[in-house]
C-alpha cells in the first residue's frame, strides 16, 4: 500500500493527473496480455526522462519495487506488476523528437506506439521495420523491453537490429545515454544490445533513436493454401534450402484459417489444411523469378492453391487477417496460451508434429501459428480458464512443448520474453555458469532489483 | 454472443461474454477515449476487464469504475477491432444498466435522460437553453465555450420544426409517401434540416409524413441504462408509424435505435417482437432511401463548386454500417471536389452526455478532428448526425476556422434546383 | 611462482605449444610488452585450463587469433587460438555455420562461398585476422549498412569465462530472447569478458551477381554529391566507399590505375537483373557527372582482387598510422558538411592525409599527415562531428562527447556501469589487460 505521505511525494514529481490509486485503477494496471494478475499499489506517468529520474529516485527512498509499462500487451508477464508495487507507465510520452530520413533515424519517446510511428513515417517514405502483431496498440518502449519479432523477421532481423541508441534511466534514478545516432557510437560494451530484450529490469528506457528505411520499391504477397499441415511445413523447408529469404513466411493451421476467417472474412477455404502467406520485396525486375521459384517449390509440396495478391487492398485483407488471428480464438474458446517458442528451421516438420502429438496427448485443441521462415512458432492452446482440470492440462502441455523445442535445439522465446511467465524453465535451456552470469549483469545494474523485481532472473538475496 | 439482457439487474447474463476478451488489447488503438487519455481504465480492454471485476465481485462499484463506464463513448470502434468477437459496447450498456438497477442514476442524468424522453418537459428546456444562450451568456465572460461547448453559437430553434410543418407534406407530383423521425436534435435546433429533408423528398416526388406526436427514439437513456423509459418511447414511436412503409431518420444515432437497439430492447417481449422487426425494416437513413429508394436523380443537381469532406458518425457508420452512399451522393453533384478526411469515422467528441461529464478529454478528441477537417483543405464538412454537427460546427468556431459544418440533406438542398 | 606456471602451462598445451623465447614470441605479439609465454591451446578444455591457471595466480592473460596485443601483458600469458581454426558445421539448411575462434575470417568466407553461402562482415584486420576476432572486436564495416554489423549474424557463442567456467549461448535458432542477450552483448567486449573459444554464425545465400563500379573524380566535393545522388535515387550497394586521391591512387582495379583524382567505389550485389540494371544505371550517372574516368568490373575474379586490394589499403593505412586514425560518423545527409568542416582543419584533404568515407554509414576515417598536433585536431574533429550530431567513433568519442557536454554524472556512471560488469565476470581483472585502459 501506499502511505498518504508517499501519495503526496509522487503527486508531487506526477502532477495529479499523473498518478492513479483508486481501486478500479489499480485493477486496471493489473493484467497483461497472458492470464496473470495482481493488483499494483500505485500508476504513475511520467511525462519527462526528469519526471522518470525523480520518480526512481523517490522510489529507492522509500523501497517501492517498479514495474515498467508501456500499453500492456505484453505476453510473457513482463510488464506485469508482482507484489506492493508501483507501475511505472510510459504511455503518456508519446513524442516523436525528430525524424531525419536522410540519415535513416527517428528519435522517439517510450511511450510512442509503434504503428503511430509507422503512419509518421508514411510520408516520408520510411518505415520501421520491427512490427509485431500488435503494432497497433504496443508501444516502442515495450518492443524494446522485449525485443519484439514481427513477421517481417526473416529478412529485416528483430528490434535489437533497428535500435541505436536509447536514453535510460538507471534503476538509482541516474540517466545514461547508450549508443547514439550513429553506428559505433556505444563505450566500451554494446549497451544498448543489453538493454533490448531486458523487459525493464535493468533500466527505463526513456527515448530511443531508431533506425528507419525506405519502404522497399516493389513487394508481392502470396497465399498458398494446402491440404495437409504437413505439406506446407515441408514447403517451408524447402524455400529456406533453397537460399531464398522471404520478407515474411507465416503459416496458420487449419483451426486458425477458421477463427480468422470468421473474423475478417476473406473467404478462405474452411477445409484447408494450412496456409502460408509469403511475402518478399525488393526491386521489380527481380520478383517475378522468385515468385516463380516459390510457386514451383509450392507445388512441389502439394499445394492446393497458389495466388499472388493483385492489389494492396487484397494484401493488407491478408495481414489483417494474420495480425488478428491470434485475438480471434477467442471464437473457440475463452481463453489461450501462447508461446513463442523458436527451433532451427530444419526441424520446421517435426515441431509440427510435435505439437500434433501435444495436442491429442492432453485432449486440447492448439492452432498453429508460425512465422515460418523464423521457426517461431506460436501454439495456441485453447481452453476455458473457469475449467481447472482443463487449465492443468494446459499447463502440462506448455511444459511439453517447450521440452520439445528445446530438444530440437531450440529456444523457449523467441519474441515474447521470459518475463513470469518461463522464468521456472530458465535452467532448462540455460547452464547454471549462464543464469549466473544473468545475475551479474542484473547485480552490475540493480543490485537491489528495484526495478521489474522477480522477472527473467532472481537475484540469491532476494529471497 | 449472447445479447446483453436488457432487463435483468445483474451482470451474470454477459459473464461468458467478458471471458471472450483475453486482454490481447488490440482494441487499444480503436478507443479513442484511450488514445487521448491513454489511462487503462479509459479504454475498451480497461472497462471490459473491469466490469469482469465487478460481475465476479472482485471490484465495488465506485467512483473509479462508474468513471471506466461511463467514459465510453458507445463508438463501437471496440467491436469492431476486437478479433475475438467481444462487443465491449454492449458489456457496456450492460454495466451502465446495472448501475442504474442497484444505484440508480445521479439526478442530473436522471434528469435529462426524463426531460428527453418528454415532448412537453424537451420543448421547455430547449426553450430555456435558448432564452439563456440569448439573454444570458453574453454577459458572462467565458460563456461562449462552455467545457468545449459553443454555447453562443448553439443553434436552438423558437418554434421545433415538427410544429413549424403540417403532419403530411405533399409532393407536386405523388409516387408514393414515407414517415419523417424527427429527433431531437433536428426538430429543436436544425428545423432547417429538417425542411431540407422534406424538400428533397417532394423533390422526389414522395409525400412526407410528419407525425406530430413522435417521441425522442430513446438513444439517451438506453446509453445509460434505463431501458425502461426507453422502451416507453419506443413503444409509442412504433404504434405511431405502424401504417407507414417506409421511415426516414435524418440521424445516424436514432436510426441505429429504431433499426437495430429496439430489438435489442424488445428482445424479452416475443409477442411485441415482431411488431418491432417490422418496423425495424422500414426504417431508413435519408442517404439509403435517397440512393437506393427513389434513385435521386443527377440530372436535376445543379453545379456546386466547393471542396466538401465527409465525417461519419459512429452510429451511422457502425451501428447503421452506412458509409459508401453518402459518399456516393456528394461525389455525384457536378463539380463538387470531394476529399477523403483522416481518420473520417473516428468519434467527434459529442458521444451525447460523455461531452460534458467528461470535457477534456471531448475537447481533446474534437480537436483531433478540427486538425484532420484543417489538414484536407475543405469549406464544407458534411455529416449524417446532427449532433455531429453541433459538435464539429462548435469546435471549428471555437478555434476560429471558418468551415461549415451541414446535414447531407442541407447540402443537397442546396445542389437540387 | 613464474616457474611452475610455466610448468602448469606446458602440462595443460604440451611443450610445443609454449613458446618462451623471447625472439619466438615476437612472431605472436604486437606492441612492446613482453609476456612470460604464448600458449596455444588446441581446443576449450585446454582454454579452460590455461585461464583458471591464471585465474588462480592472478596472472593478467590476453587472447589473439593469430597475433595478440602485448598491451599490459608484462610478465602475463598470451594465448594464440590459431590451432582451433576448424570450421566444424556448414548447415545448409538451417543456413548456419559452427566455427571455432581461430578460424582465419577470409578463409572461412572462401570456404562458405564454394558452397553457396555468405558471411557479410569484412575481415577486421586483412588477410590474418581470424573469425574470433571479428566478433570480439564487433566493429562497423562499410558492408554494416545493407548487412548489418557483425553482431547480426551471431547466433550463439562458447566462451571460456576469466573464473574459467566455459559459457554457452544461443543456439540455431534466429530469433532469440530467452534471457539477457548475452549472445549480442559479447560482441564487440574486446576479450574483457570471456575468451570465446567458438561461434555459432548465421548465413545468408550468396548473392546472385556482384557489379563492382570505380569512378574517379575532379574534387572530393564533387564525389560526394555523386555518392549523395547515388543514395537519393535509393540505391543501398553492399559498399559505398570514397577515397581521397592519395588513397585512391594506389589501387589497380581491373587492368590498371585509372585517371587519378577522389575515388567512388560502389559493391553491388543481388539479385542478376537489378545488379546488371543498377551497374548500367551507375555507370552512365558517373559519366554524367563529369566523371574522369568510370569502371565496371563483372567477372568474379575481378572483383575478388579489387576487394582484396582495398581491404589491404586499408590495413596499411590502419597499421601505419596505428593510434592516429580519426575515426568519426555524421550520418550520410552530413558528408558534404563533414568533408567542408575537415578542409578546414588539415587542410590538405586531398592530398597529405588519407581519407575513407563510408558513405552509407556515415562514417569518415582521417589519416592525418604526421604534421598535425593530434589532440587537438581531435577536439576540434569532435567539435564538428557533434555540430552535425554525430560523434568520435567508440570509447573516445564518447568521453569527448561527454566532455565537451559536460556530462560529468553520465560519464562516470557509465564508467562505474561498465566497469562494474566487467569486475564481476572478471573479479581478478586477468583478462585483456590493455583494453579500456
Amino acid at each position: 500500500m501506499l502511505t498518504q505521505a508517499m501519495i503526496k511525494e509522487l503527486t508531487a514529481i506526477v502532477g495529479s493527473q499523473n498518478i492513479i490509486t483508486n481501486q478500479a485503477g489499480l485493477a486496471a494496471y493489473g493484467y497483461d496480455a497472458t492470464l496473470m494478475a495482481q493488483r499494483p499499489v500505485g500508476i504513475v506517468f511520467p511525462r519527462s526522462t526528469e519526471d522518470t529520474s525523480a520518480l526512481v529516485k523517490y522510489a529507492n527512498q522509500v523501497g517501492l519495487v517498479m514495474v515498467p509499462r508501456g500499453a500492456g500487451t505484453n505476453l510473457s508477464g513482463g510488464s506485469l506488476p508482482l507484489e506492493n508495487s508501483l507501475v511505472v507507465c510510459l504511455s503518456r510520452m508519446t513524442r516523436i523528437l525528430e525524424i531525419d530520413p536522410k540519415n535513416f533515424t527517428a528519435t522517439v519517446e517510450a511511450g510512442l506506439v509503434n504503428f503511430d510511428l509507422q503512419e509518421a513515417l508514411e510520408k516520408y517514405g520510411y518505415y520501421y521495420p520491427p512490427d509485431p502483431a500488435s503494432y497497433k496498440a504496443s508501444t516502442l518502449g515495450g518492443n524494446i523491453a522485449e525485443c519484439s519479432g514481427g513477421p517481417r523477421c526473416f529478412k529485416y532481423g528483430v528490434t535489437r537490429d533497428y535500435i541505436l541508441g536509447l536514453e535510460v534511466v538507471l534503476p538509482s534514478g541516474k540517466i545514461i545515454e547508450v549508443g547514439g545516432k550513429n553506428f559505433k557510437s556505444e563505450f566500451r560494451y554494446d549497451m544498448t544490445r543489453l538493454l533490448v530484450g531486458s523487459e525493464g529490469t535493468l533500466g527505463l528506457v526513456t527515448k530511443a533513436i531508431l533506425r528507419i528505411l525506405p519502404k522497399p520499391f516493389a513487394k508481392r504477397t502470396m497465399l498458398a493454401i494446402y491440404n495437409k499441415v504437413e505439406d506446407a511445413s515441408r514447403t517451408v523447408a524447402d524455400i529456406v534450402a533453397a537460399g531464398i529469404i522471404p520478407t515474411t513466411l507465416e503459416m496458420m493451421d487449419n483451426l486458425l484459417i477458421n477463427t480468422a476467417d470468421e473474423h475478417v472474412k476473406l473467404g478462405l477455404p474452411r477445409d484447408a489444411g494450412a496456409l502460408l502467406i509469403i511475402e518478399v520485396d525488393g526491386y521489380e525486375v527481380d520478383l517475378d523469378k522468385q515468385v516463380r521459384l516459390i510457386e514451383e517449390l509450392c507445388e512441389k509440396a502439394d499445394v492446393r492453391s497458389f495466388k499472388v495478391a493483385t492489389s494492396q487492398a487484397e494484401a493488407d485483407q491478408l495481414w489483417l487477417a494474420r495480425r488478428t488471428v491470434i485475438g480471434s480464438v477467442g471464437r473457440r474458446r475463452p481463453s489461450y496460451s501462447l508461446q513463442d517458442v523458436t527451433i532451427p528451421r530444419s526441424t520446421f516438420p517435426q515441431m509440427v508434429d510435435a505439437i500434433l502429438a501435444c495436442s491429442r496427448r492432453y485432449d486440447l485443441p492448439i492452432g498453429i501459428l508460425a512465422h515460418a521462415g523464423d521457426g517461431n512458432f506460436h501454439p495456441l492452446v485453447l481452453f476455458d480458464e473457469r475449467d481447472a482440470s482443463e487449465v492443468e492440462r494446459v499447463h502440462k502441455a506448455e511444459v511439453d512443448l517447450i521440452r520439445d523445442a528445446l530438444a530440437l535445439g531450440g529456444t523457449m522465446s523467441g519474441e515474447h520474453g521470459i518475463g513470469v511467465l518461463k522464468k521456472e524453465y530458465l535452467a532448462w535451456e540455460f547452464s547454471e555458469t549462464a543464469i549466473e552470469a544473468f545475475r551479474k549483469i542484473k547485480r552490475s545494474f540493480d543490485p537491489t532489483a528495484i526495478l521489474n523485481r522477480g522477472k527473467i532472473v532472481d537475484l540469491a538475496a532476494e529471497g | 454472443m449472447a445479447k446483453a439482457d436488457r432487463k435483468s439487474a445483474s451482470l451474470d447474463d454477459v459473464i461468458k461474454d467478458l471471458y471472450l476478451c483475453n486482454k490481447c488489447g488490440f482494441c487499444q488503438p480503436a478507443c479513442k477515449v484511450y488514445k487521448t487519455d491513454l489511462n487503462e481504465s479509459f479504454s475498451a480492454r480497461g472497462r471490459v476487464q473491469l466490469i469482469k471485476g465487478v460481475a465476479e465481485g472482485k471490484l465495488p462499484v465506485d467512483e473509479g469504475f462508474r468513471d471506466a463506464v461511463n467514459s465510453c463513448l458507445l463508438c463501437q470502434e471496440c467491436t469492431v477491432a476486437c478479433p475475438s468477437g467481444v462487443k465491449p459496447h454492449e458489456l457496456v450498456l450492460a454495466a451502465r444498466r446495472y448501475m442504474q438497477q442497484t444505484e440508480g442514476l445521479p439526478l442530473d442524468k436522471k434528469i435529462i435522460l426524463g426531460t428527453l424522453a418528454d415532448p412537453f418537459r424537451r420543448k421547455l428546456a430547449f426553450s430555456t437553453a435558448r432564452f439563456l444562450r440569448d439573454k444570458v451568456s453574453n454577459k458572462i465572460q467565458g460563456f461562449n465555450d462552455l467545457k468545449g461547448i459553443d454555447v453562443r453559437g448553439l443553434p436552438i430553434d423558437k418554434t421545433g420544426f415538427i410544429d413549424q410543418v403540417p403532419e403530411l407534406n405533399k409532393a407536386p407530383v405523388s409516387k408514393g409517401k414515407v414517415g419523417f423521425f424527427v429527433g431531437c436534435f433536428i426538430n429543436h435546433s436544425l428545423a432547417k434540416t429538417g425542411h431540407a429533408i422534406v424538400k428533397v423528398l417532394n423533390k422526389n416526388d414522395i409525400d412526407v409524413v410528419v407525425p406530430k406526436k413522435q417521441v425522442c427514439c430513446g438513444t439517451p437513456q438506453n446509453a445509460y441504462g434505463d431501458f425502461e423509459l426507453a422502451k416507453k418511447n419506443a413503444r409509442k414511436n412504433i404504434r405511431l408509424y405502424k401504417d407507414l412503409d417506409a421511415v426516414i431518420t435524418g440521424c445516424g444515432s436514432c436510426g441505429a435505435m429504431l433499426k437495430n437497439e429496439y430489438l435489442h430492447l424488445f428482445a424479452d417481449e416475443p409477442d411485441f417482437l415482431p411488431e418491432v422487426e417490422n418496423f425495424a425494416k422500414k426504417i431508413f437513413d435519408f442517404s439509403t432511401y435517397v440512393m437506393h429508394e427513389i434513385k435521386l436523380d443527377p440530372q436535376k443537381f445543379k453545379v456546386f463548386h466547393h471542396k466538401v469532406t465527409y465525417h461519419d458518425g459512429c452510429h451511422m457508420s457502425r451501428g447503421l454500417k452506412i458509409t459508401k452512399e453518402p459518399r456516393d451522393i456528394l461525389k455525384s453533384i457536378p463539380r463538387i471536389e470531394y476529399v477523403e478526411l483522416r481518420e473520417a469515422d473516428r468519434c467527434c467528441g459529442a458521444a451525447g452526455l460523455f461531452q460534458s461529464y467528461f470535457y477534456e478529454i471531448a475537447t481533446e478528441i474534437s480537436r483531433q478532428k478540427v486538425q484532420n477537417i484543417d489538414n484536407t483543405g475543405a469549406d464544407i464538412v458534411v455529416t449524417g448526425c446532427p449532433a455531429c454537427v453541433h459538435r464539429i460546427q462548435g469546435s471549428l468556431r471555437l478555434t476560429g476556422k471558418e468551415q461549415k459544418v451541414v446535414h447531407l440533406a442541407d447540402l443537397l438542398a442546396e445542389a437540387y434546383q | 611462482m613464474q616457474d611452475k606456471l610455466l610448468e602448469k602451462l606446458t602440462s595443460v598445451v604440451g611443450a610445443e605449444h609454449l613458446v618462451e623465447n623471447p625472439a619466438q614470441m615476437g612472431a605472436f605479439l604486437t606492441g612492446a610488452e613482453a609476456p612470460l609465454a604464448v600458449v596455444l591451446p588446441g581446443g576449450t578444455a585446454e582454454v579452460a585450463a590455461v585461464i583458471t591457471l591464471c585465474n588462480d595466480l592472478g596472472v593478467k592473460l590476453c587472447v589473439g587469433g593469430h597475433t595478440v596485443s602485448s598491451k599490459g601483458l608484462s610478465g602475463g600469458v598470451a594465448m594464440v587460438l590459431s590451432r582451433m581454426n576448424r570450421v566444424l558445421e556448414i548447415d545448409h539448411e538451417n543456413l548456419v555455420a559452427e566455427v571455432e575462434a581461430g578460424a582465419l575470417h577470409s578463409m572461412f568466407q572462401q570456404q562458405i562461398a564454394e558452397q553457396g553461402l555468405y558471411f557479410p562482415p569484412e575481415p577486421y584486420g586483412g588477410e590474418g585476422s581470424s573469425i574470433g576476432a571479428c566478433i570480439s572486436a564487433g566493429d562497423l564495416d562499410c558492408k554494416s549498412f545493407l548487412y548489418g554489423p557483425p553482431r547480426t549474424y551471431v547466433l550463439g557463442f562458447e566462451m571460456v569465462l576469466p573464473t574459467g567456467e566455459v559459457l554457452n549461448c544461443g543456439s540455431k535458432v534466429i530469433k532469440n530472447v530467452s534471457g539477457y542477450d548475452l549472445i549480442h552483448f559479447i560482441v564487440g567486449s574486446r576479450g574483457t569478458l570471456g575468451v570465446i573459444t567458438k561461434v555459432l554464425l548465421k548465413l545468408l545465400p550468396l548473392p546472385e551477381a556482384r557489379r563492382t563500379i570505380i569512378g574517379s573524380f575532379a574534387s572530393l566535393a564533387k564525389a560526394v554529391q555523386v555518392a549523395q545522388i547515388i543514395m537519393e535515387r535509393k540505391i543501398y550497394p553492399a559498399r559505398l566507399n570514397l577515397l581521397n586521391a592519395p588513397l585512391a591512387g594506389q589501387l589497380a582495379p581491373g587492368s590498371g590505375p585509372i585517371a587519378a583524382g577522389p575515388q567512388v567505389l560502389v559493391d553491388l550485389e543481388g539479385f542478376q537483373n537489378s545488379t546488371e540494371h543498377l551497374a548500367d544505371e551507375l555507370m552512365a550517372l558517373f559519366r554524367l557527372e563529369g566523371a574522369r574516368d568510370a569502371l565496371c568490373l563483372d567477372q568474379p575474379a575481378a572483383i575478388d582482387d579489387f576487394w582484396r586490394q582495398w581491404l589491404q589499403l586499408k590495413k596499411a593505412y590502419h597499421d601505419a598510422a596505428q593510434d592516429r586514425a580519426i575515426d568519426f560518423l555524421v550520418g550520410p545527409a552530413h558528408l558534404a558538411e563533414a568533408l567542408n568542416g575537415l578542409e578546414k582543419l588539415v587542410a590538405d584533404l586531398d592530398s597529405d592525409s588519407g581519407l575513407i568515407v563510408h558513405i552509407l554509414n556515415g562514417n569518415l576515417r582521417l589519416f592525418p599527415s604526421p604534421a598535425h598536433d593530434l589532440p587537438a585536431l581531435l577536439q576540434e574533429v569532435n567539435r564538428l562531428a557533434l555540430r552535425l550530431g554525430g560523434n568520435l567513433a567508440g570509447d573516445l568519442g564518447y568521453r569527448l562527447k561527454c566532455e565537451e557536454l559536460r556530462e560529468n554524472e553520465m560519464w562516470q556512471e557509465m564508467v562505474a556501469l561498465t566497469d562494474g560488469i566487467r569486475s564481476r565476470f572478471d573479479p581478478k581483472g586477468i583478462l585483456a589487460p590493455g583494453v579500456h585502459q
